[in-house]
């Protein structure tokens, strides 16, 4: 079959021939195989905008005849601009705060022209404080290289630059008060307290985060109920217990920032968590032999929201 | 039953804002025209600030209704923008003319001033005259959307001008007006000269921006100017 490719301002970009079962997939490759630098990943194809509607997204899973494109049909190629990995994308944002925290510890004279009296209470906390947070950065990293899998291979290149900002922004404006020679220590209660529910909301995320990569076996599309330990109370632990171990690193190093930044966090985190425990209830509504998503459950607070 | 309450409101608010500008504008050139004469030395000389402090503050401190409009969903603008163009002016109104005296002086608060009534006036009327469910008159629309392409730098410079002549103040007072210094327990610290600084920075990419997306409405809004034959 023959396929007129067009832009969206109606300019021809030419016509590939695909066979008859041919999918979107298929239409992909042989578009970048036409104009190499619109590789795969770049690429979105739409059906043709009929009178004032929205144009129709091809999804990868379509197969053309089944979306509509016949033979000598057209399609609308969409440039979706320079790509790059999820995986490059966050082992970069990671990247970040976790130098930045220590360069500040390790650098107090260099950036303030002194340093934290040595063996004040104000000291030791802020050794530890550092270590705690760049342990944090350093799971992210571990998971990102080894435990999660992406639905998507790549994001705009134009992301980087916004997520970057966002975890590096944030990662020096702690830092530079949390690392500060004036630095105002939380109390011991408040410190211990503080240190020691981070941890434990920080292994709770880990083994949520392994509980989720254990119900998709690698190269499939599957999705299963997550069941058992804080899965039982809320449709996202993982985002619980990130939310927890904000506000417990916060308890022990109270910063103006640190609050800001674990607020702006959770904000975005309880967005996600309503979107999917919303997608499980639907997906798992009980019919035609599916399994019902426990009623009980809530999206992140349990027993609460 | 709503809806028409949300547009009485609206009527309302704008037509209120919009006496309350051509007041301040009236202010204004009253005592543009009508100077009054220096004091004795050593008092300062605010003419301007004088005449317009009580209204400018009520209707420009009022604004700050239009980011909760724009947020609630009661108009449709986006509320980023509304949000940073209302929060500059209360930045210039309260921090650094209400709170230096010595800024009050300057030349500038009568160019902003006049820059600031100018543009209100004929907006906050387009936007009553919309809420009240009327046409909007032609040259009403021309005059909402052409207004800001003189006023808007005039505005915009004028503000810049008055935060550097509020820099030099501020610095006499480090460290005591408006800023919090290590330590605290809140481990946080604010200096308002710095601020100030980063503001006047900010101005260099906001002014263009703010001004492409001022011109991107008005053809939106006057349509693409009448092609002329070429004779």
């Amino acid at each position: 079959m023959k396929i007129h490719v067009q832009s969206r301002s109606g300019k021809p970009l030419g016509t590939l021939t695909l066979p008859n079962d041919a999918d979107v997939p298929a239409l992909k490759a042989a578009y970048a195989k036409q104009t190499p630098s619109m590789y795969v990943d770049r690429q979105r194809f739409y059906l043709p905008a009929v009178g004032g509607a929205k144009p129709v997204a091809l999804g990868d899973r379509a197969t053309l005849a089944a979306a509509g494109v016949a033979d000598g049909g057209t399609v609308v190629f969409k440039d979706l601009g320079p790509q790059i990995s999820w995986k490059a994308v966050f082992v970069l944002e990671y990247l970040g705060p976790l130098l930045i925290f220590p360069a500040f510890l390790l650098g107090q004279r260099a950036i303030y022209g002194r340093v934290t009296p040595p063996g004040s209470v104000a000291a030791e906390h802020q050794v530890a404080l550092a270590l705690a947070w760049a342990l944090h950065y350093a799971k992210r990293e571990f998971e990102t290289l080894c435990v999660h899998r992406f639905s998507h291979a790549t994001m705009p290149l134009g992301n980087l630059a916004k997520n970057c900002g966002y975890y590096w922004g944030f990662a020096a404006a702690v830092a530079y008060f949390a690392m500060h020679p004036l630095y105002t220590p939380a109390s011991d209660a408040a410190y211990i307290s503080g240190l020691v529910t981070f941890y434990f909301m920080e292994a709770g995320n880990m083994w949520c985060h392994f509980k989720l990569r254990a119900l998709r076996p690698a190269g499939s599309t599957v999705r299963r109920i997550p069941m058992g330990g804080p899965f039982s109370y809320v449709s996202c632990p993982n985002y619980t217990c990130e939310i927890g171990a904000w506000v417990a690193f916060n308890v022990a190093c109270p910063t103006v920032w640190g609050w800001a930044f674990a607020a702006c966090g959770a904000a975005q985190m309880a967005v996600w968590a309503a979107g999917k425990h919303r997608n499980y209830r639907k997906e798992f509504d009980g019919k035609d032999g599916r399994p019902l998503y426990p009623r009980s459950r809530k999206a992140l607070i349990p027993f609460i929201w | 039953m709503a809806l028409t309450m949300a547009r009485g409101y609206l009527f309302v608010y704008n037509m209120a804002m919009c006496l309350g500008w051509a007041y301040v504008l009236g202010r204004l050139l009253v005592t543009v025209a009508n100077p009054p004469p220096p004091p004795d030395p050593g008092y300062p000389h605010t003419p301007v600030w004088d005449a317009v402090e009580a209204p400018l503050k009520l209707f420009q401190t009022g604004a700050a209704a239009e980011i909760l409009h724009a947020a609630t969903g009661l108009v449709r603008t986006p509320v980023g923008t509304t949000a940073l163009q209302v929060s500059s002016r209360l930045f210039l109104l309260w921090p650094i003319l209400a709170g230096l005296p010595p800024v009050r002086g300057r030349a500038a608060v009568g160019s902003l001033v006049a820059a600031w009534a100018a543009t209100e006036v004929p907006r906050y009327a387009f936007y009553a005259v919309g809420a009240a469910g009327a046409a909007v008159p032609r040259w009403l629309v021309w005059l909402r959307y052409s207004t800001f392409l003189p006023l808007y730098p005039l505005g915009a410079g004028s503000e810049v001008a008055l935060i550097v002549a509020a820099l030099p103040v501020v610095a006499r007072a480090r460290g005591a007006y408006l800023s919090l210094a290590m330590p605290n327990r809140w481990n946080v610290a604010f200096d308002f000269w710095v601020w100030c600084a980063f503001i006047i920075v900010m101005y260099v990419p906001g002014l263009p921006f703010m001004y492409t997306h001022m011109m991107r409405q008005r053809r939106k809004a006057l349509g693409a100017a009448p092609k002329t034959r070429a004779m």
